[in-house]
């Protein structure tokens, strides 16, 4: 082993040098060592790094419970299920979601499908005991989702272009290092100021964001744990919590693991298909 | 359980309060892959007051089957058309089963065929309806019915009657934010006329029987949202009762997403009611109406929600009011309550048959029988 080779090595011991082993995506890791990428285009660069990671999945399935503590005391729960088919990409077309509740039982039957979109998404929600299918305003998407602390905002994907971003460093997190990066939401009908999110190093996993209220106040911080990772390669948070820091309300919600490749097409994720919906 | 509080007394001596019980049976059964699926809902309700109110419904029951492009729909069924709120124009398929509510929204179950193509490109939906539902009315000793009894079998303009087959075809589609459907409707006429039966009494009810004629009805729905804004429109041209007629509701739905700082979300609704057929249309329509209404929706734990409204006609300053409201207590039970009143116009009272058919007095049959009801629902 010749001198330099051993200087090269201890440097990686040390973690003194261009730490490439750290980073898994060689875009993200190119973007970061580039002295002439700034914070918007570095923190661009964790967005995108962490949208490739899901890349691929086509469908998925899963079932979540959610449970709302009032923070005196008082529970309430909800069962709902998550179908989500994977975005074409074509004309910026992003995932179709389709929520279906089972809890609490008098909105059993309840589904709400959503086309995410580049601007306003596209949204309808089934009724049915009048077997009608509702078309909601976008606006929707920012308040409480079925009296959660949760907005439908947080729980659907993250669009890279629904953000400016900006990259704030590496630092500690639950998942060992992270980059902390800011997100500044674009449309103008998202209940936040600003979001600060953590993704981890090792696999890109959204781990912790803190959301900033329109005065710019912290109003909530979501903490995702218990990850699993699927036979398909996919990781998943089994558990997540939402905490509003302004009321003490907090949210869990605990994630059955999730089915890909269900199946699931286009023709599951249309108005017409919601009174099919079980 | 459902408890009903009426104002005053019915003009023909009815009680002023109404307890029912009724229940719901659902459920679906599916095989080959999921392919194909059987549902199933029945409704039956014992009312403490009218013998005509303690029915039963097969509300569905239906086979499906999945195709590649398409989805066939066998059996009895409930389909929805539309988009506005005040009233349901366009929405012509069920029968409306009027001893629940008088808002329409309450249906009985239609036999049909339902065929629905989805490569087309939006949706086309092809509708075969063989044999016709009757409209369920109160009986004597039953509210809503003002001093009318509705009695005997509907007299129709099909030779066939009871059995003729209707047919209708809708198709569906959006781009943006718009979602636009265009039906065409050929069968007797959901919505009855009513002629007088037998010799008109002062002071007695006046019996009245129902007159179903066949119609041809092409109609539009539509609604556009764009930011906090819904525009909402439906539209029909009908043709088969004397002239041809138009009507359209029209409106639009204003949501303000965590009002007043609050967790609440708040809802601004106002339509436009016009119906063609102007001093023609039957009882109980809405020929000039202004509705005007709030919808609030809490986001609390108990999923509290309230929608409050008035449909007022400015030709004849008469006034329908409508709340209703709804909140779950812990997880299988539930309080509704609704409210519907009418103001700006007298009673019509028994026997009285200038003031029945007097076009200026369209809710006067149900002036006399304003009523708050609340109703305690378990689900299993």
């Amino acid at each position: 082993m010749g001198r330099g080779a051993i200087i090269a090595a201890a440097l990686l011991l040390l973690g003194a040098g261009p730490a490439r082993a750290a980073e898994p995506d060689a875009a993200l890791a190119a973007v970061l060592e580039d002295p002439a990428a700034d914070a918007a285009a570095r923190g661009r660069a964790v967005a995108e790094a962490a949208a490739r990671t899901d890349a691929g999945f086509g469908d998925s399935r899963v079932a979540v419970r959610m449970i709302l503590h009032d923070g005196r005391g008082r529970t309430s729960e909800r069962a709902l299920r998550l179908l989500t088919l994977e975005g074409t990409g074509e004309d910026g077309a992003g995932d179709r979601t389709l929520i279906v509740f089972d809890e609490p039982r008098s909105e059993r039957g309840t589904a709400l499908l959503t086309w995410t979109l580049p601007g306003d998404d596209d949204q309808w929600l089934y009724l049915p005991a009048l077997k009608r299918v509702k078309r909601i305003a976008a606006r929707n998407r920012s308040g409480p989702f079925v009296g959660s602390e949760f907005a439908y905002e947080d729980l659907t994907e993250e669009q890279v272009d629904a953000f400016e971003w900006r990259h704030e460093g590496v630092e500690g997190c639950s998942l060992g290092e992270c980059h902390r990066v800011e997100r500044i939401p674009v449309e103008p009908w998202s209940g936040y100021s600003r979001q600060v999110a953590w993704y981890d190093r090792e696999a890109l996993r959204l781990v912790r964001v803190e959301y900033f209220d329109r005065k710019g106040d912290l109003l909530k911080v979501l903490e995702a744990t218990e990850w699993e990772r699927s036979p398909e390669g996919y990781w998943r948070a089994r558990r997540m919590d939402m905490r509003n820091e302004l009321t003490g309300r907090r949210t869990e919600l605990l994630w059955e693991p999730h089915a890909f490749g269900t199946g699931l097409d286009a023709d599951d994720f249309t108005p017409e298909a919601l009174e099919r919906v079980r | 359980m459902q408890l009903r509080a009426f104002a005053e007394e019915g003009t023909l001596g009815q009680e002023r309060t109404q307890p029912s019980t009724a229940g719901t049976l659902e459920g679906w059964r599916e095989w080959n892959d999921g392919a194909s699926r059987f549902t199933f809902e029945l409704f039956g309700r014992l009312d403490g007051r009218d013998r005509r109110r303690t029915h039963g419904d097969v509300r569905e029951a239906y086979l499906t089957h999945l195709g590649d492009a398409w989805t066939l729909h066998l059996g009895v069924k409930r389909v929805f058309w539309g988009t506005t709120e005040a009233k349901h124009l366009v929405d012509v398929l069920n029968q409306v089963d009027f001893v629940e509510d008088l808002d329409e929204e309450t249906r009985l179950g239609q036999p049909m065929v339902q065929l629905e193509l989805r490569r087309v490109p939006g949706t086309l939906e092809l509708f075969l309806l063989p044999g016709f539902r009757q409209r369920s009315f109160p009986g004597p000793e039953g509210r809503l019915g003002g001093p009318v009894i509705v009695d005997g079998d509907s007299r129709f303009t099909a030779s066939q009657g009871i059995l003729h087959t209707d047919w209708a075809v809708r198709w569906s589609g959006r781009a943006g934010g718009l979602d636009v459907g265009l039906a065409h409707f050929d069968g007797t006429s959901r919505e009855p006329e009513f002629e007088v039966l037998g010799a008109v009494v002062p002071g007695e009810p006046i019996r009245l029987r129902p007159v179903h004629q066949l119609v041809t009805q092409s109609s539009v729905d539509a609604q556009y949202v764009v930011g906090d804004w819904a525009l909402k429109l439906e539209a029909f041209h009908r043709r088969g009762e004397g002239r041809p007629s138009n009507a359209f509701v029209a409106g639009f739905e204003r949501t303000f997403v965590g009002a007043f700082g609050t967790r609440a979300d708040l809802g601004v609704l106002a339509e436009y009611l016009h119906d063609g057929r102007g001093d023609r249309a039957p009882l109980l329509a809405f020929e000039r109406d202004v509705f005007v209404g709030l919808r609030v929706a809490l986001n609390d734990f108990a999923g509290t929600r309230l929608l409050a409204g008035l449909i007022h006609d400015h030709r004849t300053g008469e006034n329908l009011w409508v709340a209703e409201g709804r909140r779950r207590l812990g997880d299988a039970w539930e309080l509704t309550m609704d409210l519907r009143a009418v103001s700006g116009v007298g009673t019509t009272e028994p026997g009285d048959l200038a003031a029945l058919l007097d076009p200026r007095r369209k809710l006067g049959l149900i002036a006399g029988d304003s009523y708050l009801q609340l109703e305690l629902r378990r689900f299993f």
